[in-house]
C-alpha cells in the first residue's frame, strides 16, 4: 500500500463522516489519476476506439484506494468523488472558454485542441452544472444520480450499488431529476419557490 | 423549492407517471386538490419529461474520453508544487508548462518560474541527471544568467524546475519594439556572451540557444533562460551516434541547431557558439539563415548541414513570408520592414552589415565546428574590435568547398565527431602548410599560420570541455590528443628557421600537454605524455634561446615552461628533477629582473619561482634553504603589492608567501615568528575574502591559514589557542562543504581540521572527543582514498589519523587496540616512505609510527606476565631501533628541522629503558 493510497482511504472516510474539506482534497488527486490513465489507455486503444469512463473510475479507485479497505461506502464515496471531480473539471473548462469567447481576454486558454466539445455542449454543461447545484440544494441524492450516470458514466445498477438504493429507486429518481433539469435548462429558469 | 415541498411534487409526479396515460390527467387533478401552484409544477415536469427523450441518456464522456485528456492543466493553479505556490501559467512549450509561482511558506514572497514538466517524459533519468547537474546549474552565478534555483517532483511525479522568474520581452522582440540600432544591438548580444563565456568556464554549454530562451528586462539586461535544462530533459540530442542516419534526433528548435547537433555529434561550446551566430543573424537582419520547412529529419540534417547561408547584408533585401506553426501568415518580412526597426533605411542598413559583420556573423555559423571562433569570448571580443573600429579577426570564407567535400567524402563509415575534427584539422593544416611553403607572400603565409593556430587552440579547448561533458570518450579524446601531437611533430619538422612559428609550436606542445597531464586543469591523466610535450617543447625553446639572446620573450618563455615540467615532475614525486628544473626557471627570471628591475612580470615569475623553490626545498627536508626562498619571494610580492594595491592576485600573492614563509618557520621550529607570519597571511586573505564574499578560493586560504595557525600555536605549547584557531578553520570548512557538496577537495580540507582538533583532544586527555573528530576525518579521506588511490597525501593524512587514534587508545588505556590502530599508519607508511624516500615528511611519520608501536609495546610489557613481559619488550626494542635508524639517518642527511633534531635521542632513551628491562628477568 502507498502512502498516496492510504491517504486517500483516509480522506474517503472523512468526506464520508461529513468533512466537506476532504473533497478539496481529493479532487485534485482523482483528477490527476483520471487523466493519467486516460492518457494510458488512449496511447494503446486504436482510434475510434471507444473507452469506457466506469472502467476507467474503476480503474482509478483500485489504483488510488487501499483494497483491503474496501468496503461500500468507501467505493460509493470514491466514484461520486470521481464524478464530482469530473463534473468540477469539465464545467470549470467550460466556463473558462465561454468567458474567453465573450471576449474575456487576459486568460491565456487554447481553444483548438478540445474542438471535440463543441459549443453548444459547453453553454449546455455550464447550464446543466447550474441546474444540478440548484437541484442538490432541496434534493442531493438526485444531483448525485445525474453525476454518477451523466458523468461517471455508470449505469443504473452500478449507480444503485454505488449509493446503495435499489435499481428501481435510481430509475425513478432519474425520470424526476431528469425532467426537472431538462425544465430548468429549457426555461432558463431557476426554481425559487 | 423547499425539500418538503419537492418532496410533495415528486410522489404526485412518480404516482402519475405510474398511471396509464389516459387516466393521468384525471389522477392529477384528484392529487393536488385545488392547489393550482402545486398542479401546474407537477404538470410541467410531467411536459419535460415527456420532451426529454435522450437529454442527458447519453453519458458525456462515453465516447469522449479525449476531453479528459486534452483540457488544459487548469487545476495546477493555486496547487502546491515543493513549497511553491502556482500564480498562473506564463507559458508552455514540448517540454512541459512554465508556471509562476511564489514560496508558499516563507516570509519573502519571492517570485520564480517553475517549469513542470510534462507527462511522459522519463522522468527517473532527467531526476537523476539533475542530481547530477544540480550543483554546476545552481552554482551558475552571473548578472546575465537567470538563476536555477531547485528542482524535484511533484507528488504525482512529475519533474521541475525552479528558476529565477525575469520579466521581460524576448530579446527579438525586445530590440524591435525599441527599434535598436544595429550598434546598440551588438552590445546587448555581447552582455550574452558574457553569460555564456561565464557558463563555459564553469564546463556548461547551453545547447538550446533562441531568442524565446533570452530575456531582456525593462531596464534592458539580458538574462539567458533555461541553461543546462537542455541536456537535462533531452540527453538522447546529445550522444554520440556511429552512423548519423541511425539515429535522428530532433532538437527543440531546429533553426539554431548546429550541424553537429542535428547529427547527434557531440555538443561543444562550439554548439553554443554557432546558435549565437543565428541568433546575432537574426538580430542584424530580421531573418534566420534558413527557415527549416519539414520536421523530416533528413530534411532538417540536409538545410543544416548544407544549406550555405546569404551574407547579413544580402539577407536584408530578401523578401519574406513567415508562416506560424499553423500555416498562417505570421509577418512579412521586406527591405523596408526589416529596416524600419534597425537602421531606418534598407541602404543605412546594408551598409552597416556589408564587410566586417558579415564576416563575424558567418565566421560564428561555419558548418565546420573548428572553423567557427575558438571561444564565446572570441566571437565577443570581434564583435567590440568591429564596434571600436578595430580590424576583426574573421575573414571570409575560403575554405567551405574544400572542407565540404572532404566531409561528404568521409561520411560514410567514419565515426563522426572528434575523429573528423582532428582529421578535417590535420588536412587543413596540411594544405595550408603546403599553401605557406609554396608561397613567399608572408603577410599571406602568416594568416593562414594563424589559422592553424586558431584551429589547434580550438581543438585543445573543446578537449578540456569534452573532459567534462562526455563520459565515455576517453578513447576518442586519447586518440584526438595523439593525432595533434603527430601533427605537431609534423609541422615542427618544416617549421625549420622561424622563430614565430617555432615558438608558437612550443606553445602548442604545451597546450596539449595542459591537456595531457596539468594537475591544475580537467586532464586525461596522462602524466607521462604530458611531460614528453612538456619536454619538446622546452627543447624548442631552448634553441630559440640560444639563437636569440636579446629576446626577453623567448627567455621567459623558457622559464614558464620550466615551470610547467617543475610541477609536472613534483606532481609526480620527482622531487629532485622537479628542483632542477625550478632552479632554471630562477636563474631565467633572475637574469630578466636584473636586466629590467621594470619588469613587473619577470618580478612576479620571479617571486613565484623563489616560492616554488622553498616549497621544493621544505618538502626535502631542506628547511633552513627554503627558508631563504621564501623570504625573497615575500619580499618581492611585499613591493609588487604595494605597487599595485588593486591588484588582487599581487596581494594574495603576498598572503600566500607569508604562508609559505609561516610553514617554514615552524620547520626551523621559529614559532614565535611563525605565529605573527601566520597572522600576517591570515589577515591579507581575510582582506580578500571580504572584498571578494563570493570568492570560495579567497575563504578557503583563510580557512587553511587558521589550520596552519593552530599547527603553530600547538607546537608553541598553547593547545587553547591551537584548539581555537583549528575550531575557526573547521567552521569556515563546514560552511564552504556546505555551499559545494561535490567538491571533494572541501571535504578534504575539512578532515584535515578534524584530525588537527583530533589530535588536540589527546593531549588534553578528551579521549572520546578526540574519537569521534578522527573517525569522521578518517571516513572522509577513505573515501578520498577509494576515489583517487594515487593520491599519497591523502593516504598520509590516513596514517596519521591511525597513530592519533593509537595514542588516543593509549590514554584510555586500551593497549591491544592502540597497537591494531599503529599497525594500520604502518602499512601505509611504510609503502609511502618506499616510494619516495626523499620525502621527509613520510620518512618522518614512519619513525613515529615504529616509535608509537614501540610505545604501546612498552606500555603491555609493563603490565604482562614474566614470558609476554620480555616478548614486548624485545618488540618495543626493536621498533623503537627502527625508528630511531630512520631519525638518525635524516638527521645526517639534513632532514630534520631544529625542533626535530633531538627526536633520536628521546628514542635512544626509550632503546636503552628497553635494553634495561630486558637485562632484569636475564639477571633474576
Amino acid at each position: 500500500m502507498t502512502s498516496s493510497q492510504s491517504e486517500v482511504t483516509q480522506l474517503l472516510r472523512e468526506w464520508g463522516n461529513g468533512d466537506k474539506a476532504a473533497l478539496d482534497l481529493l479532487v485534485p488527486v482523482v483528477y490527476q489519476e483520471l487523466r493519467r490513465l486516460a492518457r494510458y489507455y488512449m496511447s494503446r486503444e486504436r482510434p475510434g476506439h471507444t473507452l469506457q469512463t466506469s472502467a476507467l473510475v474503476n480503474e482509478a479507485y483500485m489504483r488510488l484506494v487501499d483494497y483491503r479497505d474496501m468496503r461500500w461506502q468507501n467505493r460509493a464515496h470514491f466514484f461520486a468523488v470521481a464524478a464530482q471531480a469530473m463534473r468540477r473539471i469539465l464545467v470549470d473548462h467550460a466556463r473558462k472558454r465561454d468567458f474567453a469567447k465573450r471576449g474575456g481576454g487576459a486568460v491565456k486558454v487554447s481553444f483548438d485542441e478540445t474542438a471535440i466539445v463543441s459549443r453548444k455542449q459547453d453553454a449546455n454543461l455550464i447550464a446543466l452544472d447550474d441546474a444540478l447545484t440548484t437541484l442538490e440544494a432541496f434534493d442531493p441524492r438526485k444531483s448525485r444520480i445525474v453525476e454518477l450516470r451523466y458523468i461517471g458514466g455508470l449505469n443504473i445498477e452500478e449507480t444503485a450499488e454505488v449509493l446503495d438504493i435499489s435499481p428501481a429507486t435510481v430509475q425513478r429518481e432519474w425520470r424526476a431529476a431528469k425532467a426537472w433539469l431538462y425544465r430548468a435548462i429549457k426555461e432558463g429558469k431557476e426554481d425559487e419557490a | 423549492m423547499k425539500p418538503d415541498r419537492w418532496q410533495q411534487v415528486e410522489q404526485i409526479f412518480q404516482a402519475a407517471l405510474d398511471q396509464d396515460p389516459k387516466e393521468r390527467q384525471a389522477f392529477l387533478d384528484r392529487a393536488c386538490a385545488g392547489d393550482a401552484s402545486l398542479l401546474s409544477e407537477v404538470e410541467s415536469l410531467i411536459k419535460s419529461h415527456d420532451e426529454a427523450n435522450s437529454f442527458i441518456e447519453s453519458p458525456l464522456l462515453e465516447d469522449q474520453t479525449k476531453i479528459l485528456i486534452d483540457l488544459p492543466n487548469q487545476s495546477v493553479v493555486n496547487r502546491l508544487i515543493g513549497p511553491y505556490k502556482i500564480i498562473r501559467e506564463i507559458g508552455h512549450g514540448g517540454m512541459g508548462t512554465v508556471f509562476l509561482a511564489a514560496r508558499a511558506d516563507d516570509q519573502y514572497r519571492k517570485a520564480v518560474a517553475i517549469k513542470l514538466i510534462r507527462r511522459g517524459m522519463d522522468t527517473e533519468s532527467i531526476l537523476s541527471r539533475f542530481r547530477h547537474e544540480r550543483q554546476i546549474l545552481a552554482s551558475l552565478d552571473h548578472p546575465n544568467i537567470a538563476r536555477l534555483l531547485e528542482g524535484g517532483t511533484t507528488e504525482d511525479g512529475l519533474p521541475y524546475f525552479v528558476m529565477e522568474y525575469i520579466e521581460g520581452q524576448t530579446i527579438d522582440q525586445y530590440c524591435d519594439s525599441q527599434k535598436l540600432a544595429t550598434a546598440d544591438r551588438l552590445k546587448l548580444f555581447r552582455t550574452v556572451c558574457s553569460a555564456l563565456h561565464y557558463a563555459h568556464q564553469n564546463l556548461v554549454v547551453h545547447r538550446d540557444i533562441k531568442p524565446s530562451n533570452i530575456l531582456v528586462t525593462a531596464g534592458g539586461v539580458a538574462k539567458l533562460l533555461d541553461f543546462g535544462i537542455a541536456k537535462l530533459l533531452k540527453p538522447e540530442m546529445y550522444a554520440q551516434t556511429i552512423a548519423p542516419t541511425e539515429t535522428m534526433v530532433r532538437p527543440m528548435t531546429p533553426d539554431y541547431a548546429s550541424p553537429e547537433q542535428v547529427r547527434g555529434q557531440p555538443i561543444t561550446t562550439a554548439t553554443d557558439v554557432y546558435s549565437l551566430g543565428v541568433l546575432l543573424y537574426e538580430l542584424l537582419t530580421g531573418h534566420r539563415p534558413y527557415r527549416i520547412p519539414t520536421n523530416a529529419p533528413h530534411e532538417i540534417i540536409r538545410v543544416v548541414c548544407e544549406h550555405i547561408p546569404e551574407r547579413p547584408s544580402t539577407a536584408i533585401g530578401r523578401t519574406e513570408k513567415v508562416q506560424a506553426a499553423d500555416g498562417t501568415l505570421q509577418a512579412l518580412l521586406t527591405p523596408q520592414t526589416v529596416s524600419s526597426t534597425r537602421e531606418g533605411q534598407p541602404d543605412k542598413l546594408r551598409r552597416k552589415l556589408e564587410g566586417d559583420l558579415d564576416n563575424i556573423v558567418l565566421m560564428a555559423i561555419r558548418k565546420e565546428a573548428q572553423r567557427r571562433y575558438a571561444t564565446v569570448e572570441q566571437f565577443s571580443e570581434d564583435i567590440r574590435r568591429h564596434l571600436e573600429g578595430l580590424p576583426v579577426i574573421a575573414r571570409k570564407d575560403t575554405f567551405t568547398y574544400r572542407t565540404g567535400k572532404f566531409v561528404k567524402r568521409h561520411k560514410a563509415g567514419v565515426a563522426m565527431g572528434a575523429l573528423v575534427i582532428a582529421a578535417i584539422l590535420i588536412g587543413l593544416a596540411a594544405t595550408i602548410w603546403q599553401a605557406r611553403v609554396a608561397s613567399n607572400q608572408r603577410s599571406i603565409a602568416e594568416r593562414r599560420f594563424n589559422d592553424v593556430r586558431a584551429l589547434a587552440n580550438s581543438l585543445v579547448f573543446r578537449l578540456h570541455d569534452e573532459i567534462a561533458d562526455l563520459p565515455g570518450s576517453t578513447r576518442a579524446r586519447q586518440t584526438l590528443v595523439q593525432m595533434a601531437v603527430e601533427y605537431l611533430d609534423g609541422l615542427a619538422k618544416e617549421a625549420g628557421g622561424d622563430a614565430t612559428l617555432q615558438a608558437e609550436l612550443a606553445s602548442a606542445y604545451e597546450k596539449v600537454g595542459d591537456v595531457q597531464g596539468n594537475p591544475s586543469n580537467a586532464n586525461l591523466g596522462d602524466t607521462q605524455g604530458a611531460l614528453a610535450s612538456y619536454k619538446k617543447a622546452q627543447t624548442i625553446r631552448e634553441a630559440l634561446v640560444k639563437e636569440n639572446r636579446a629576446d626577453r620573450k623567448m627567455r621567459a618563455g623558457l622559464a614558464r615552461n620550466q615551470v610547467f615540467v617543475s610541477d609536472l615532475l613534483s606532481q609526480m614525486g620527482e622531487t629532485a628533477s622537479a628542483l632542477e628544473s625550478q632552479q632554471r626557471t630562477l636563474s631565467l627570471f633572475e637574469a630578466l629582473v636584473e636586466e629590467d628591475p621594470r619588469d613587473v612580470d619577470a618580478r612576479n615569475g620571479l617571486g613565484s619561482s623563489e616560492n616554488r623553490m622553498g616549497y621544493l626545498l621544505l618538502t626535502m627536508g631542506k628547511a633552513e634553504q627554503a627558508l631563504e626562498h621564501h623570504r625573497k619571494s615575500e619580499a618581492i610580492r611585499k613591493v609588487l603589492a604595494t605597487e599595485k594595491p588593486h591588484d588582487m592576485e599581487f596581494r594574495r600573492n603576498l598572503a600566500v608567501s607569508h604562508l609559505w614563509l609561516a610553514l617554514t618557520l615552524v620547520e626551523i621550529n621559529d614559532l614565535q615568528e611563525a605565529i605573527i607570519t601566520w597572522r600576517q597571511a591570515i589577515a591579507g586573505f581575510e582582506g580578500i575574502a571580504a572584498e571578494n564574499p563570493d570568492s570560495a578560493r579567497s575563504r578557503r586560504d583563510v580557512q587553511s591559514s587558521y589550520n596552519g595557525l593552530g599547527d603553530a600555536l600547538m607546537k608553541a605549547g598553547d593547545p587553547d589557542g591551537a584548539l581555537e584557531s583549528q575550531q575557526k578553520a573547521l567552521s569556515l570548512s563546514e560552511e564552504l562543504y556546505a555551499t559545494d557538496k561535490n567538491n571533494a577537495l572541501l571535504l578534504t580540507d575539512l578532515s584535515y581540521s578534524l584530525k588537527q582538533i583530533g589530535s588536540i583532544l589527546v593531549t588534553k586527555a578528551d579521549v572520546a572527543g578526540a574519537l569521534k573528530h578522527y573517525r569522521r576525518a578518517l571516513d572522509i579521506y577513505e573515501q578520498a582514498i577509494a576515489e583517487d588511490p594515487m593520491n599519497k597525501m591523502y593516504q598520509g593524512f590516513a596514517a596519521e589519523i591511525h597513530n592519533g587514534i593509537g595514542n588516543a587508545m593509549m590514554k584510555s588505556n586500551d593497549l591491544s587496540e592502540s597497537l591494531k590502530s599503529y599497525r594500520r599508519a604502518l602499512t601505509i607508511s611504510e609503502k609511502l616512505s618506499a616510494e619516495d624516500p626523499t620525502e621527509a615528511l613520510k620518512l618522518h611519520e614512519l619513525a613515529r609510527t615504529y616509535s608509537n608501536i614501540g610505545n604501546a609495546h612498552a606500555a603491555i610489557a609493563s603490565k604482562s606476565t614474566a614470558t609476554q613481559r620480555i616478548q614486548n619488550w624485545r618488540e618495543a626494542r626493536a621498533n623503537y631501533q627502527r625508528g630511531l635508524d630512520i631519525l638518525l639517518d635524516m638527521r645526517t642527511r639534513g632532514m630534520l628541522n631544529t625542533l626535530e633534531s633531538g627526536e633520536p635521542d628521546t628514542i635512544a632513551a626509550e632503546v636503552a629503558k628497553c635494553d634495561a628491562a630486558l637485562s632484569l628477568p636475564a639477571r633474576k
